[in-house]
């Protein structure tokens, strides 16, 4: 039997592969990161990555 | 005497800890990329690191998410390396230079690049002495990581195009400031009459000055 995927991971993983990718662009000088606009945009995707993450399967529980 | 059935052979995938696979990609990547720095064969920029270091715990995550396996520790070590990321790009602390109080006076007209760790630093540029036949710029850098820099521009030098940033603190250029996080003022040279010095500056943690000297 296949086991339930597990939501928060895939969430979180999707954020840190998307933020990882924008930090190696900007190290390599393909575009630049504005720092005092990082702060609150980092905080508003993990925001949306511990809402998403915590968001109820609409299964029911056994 | 009772005969126990036999146990059904389970039909799970046996499990895979997300995060000691990771650990152990990460170890033998490193070591390769080691190696090939130390045979000459490739030049490694560990700058990238950090970022690449990210990527692979946000795939190892989605990977086990998709499996079904606990994540382990790998939201807290992603969270924790995602902050050390922002940090090091706001905060570019140069490992040259030295630490203390520096005081540079060049006389002569050519570009130059300045830097220091910790401290103060101060660039004078002041007791240039201009030739008779003036270039079109002259260009001036200077990075100190965590402290202050001033730069003292003459008179007889009045076009200047700055670009002047501090990650933590402040940057005040001819009386112009900006505070807080990532402070940045960038101008161009307000008139084109030769020379035109072009100043850029930046600091990781402290205040970028420049003034009239």
């Amino acid at each position: 039997m296949a086991r339930d995927r597990d939501r928060g991971a895939i969430v979180f993983g999707v954020f840190f592969v998307v933020v990882g990718v924008a930090f190696l662009l900007d190290r390599l000088d393909v575009w630049t990161i504005r720092a005092r606009y990082l702060a609150p945009i980092l905080l508003i995707a993990f925001g949306m990555a511990v809402l998403l993450g915590a968001r109820r399967s609409s299964r029911p529980r056994t | 005497m009772s005969l126990r059935p036999p146990e059904p052979a389970s039909s799970r995938a046996p499990d895979v800890h997300a995060g000691r696979l990771l650990l152990g990609l990460a170890l033998a990547a490193l070591g390769v990329l080691w190696l090939l720095q130390a045979l000459d064969v490739a030049t490694i920029d560990w700058n990238l690191g950090l970022p690449i270091a990210v990527i692979a715990i946000g795939a190892a995550l989605l990977v086990a998410g998709l499996l079904g396996h606990g994540s382990g520790g790998l939201v807290v070590l992603g969270i924790a390396l995602t902050v050390l990321l922002l940090a090091s790009t706001v905060v570019d602390v140069p490992l040259g230079g030295g630490v203390g109080d520096r005081t540079y006076r060049p006389t002569t007209v050519r570009s130059r690049s300045y830097e220091l760790a910790m401290g103060r630093l101060t660039i004078d540029l002041t007791r240039i002495e201009l030739p008779e036949s003036l270039p079109a710029e002259i260009r001036a850098s200077a990075h100190v990581g965590v402290g202050q820099l001033l730069v003292l521009v003459p008179q007889r030098l009045p076009c200047v195009a700055t670009h002047a940033k501090s990650g933590i603190g402040g940057v005040d250029v001819f009386g112009r400031s900006r505070e807080g996080f990532g402070a940045e003022y960038r101008t161009d040279a307000v008139c084109s009459a030769a020379p035109v010095l072009h100043l850029d500056l930046t600091v990781g943690i402290g205040e970028v000055e420049v003034r009239r000297g």
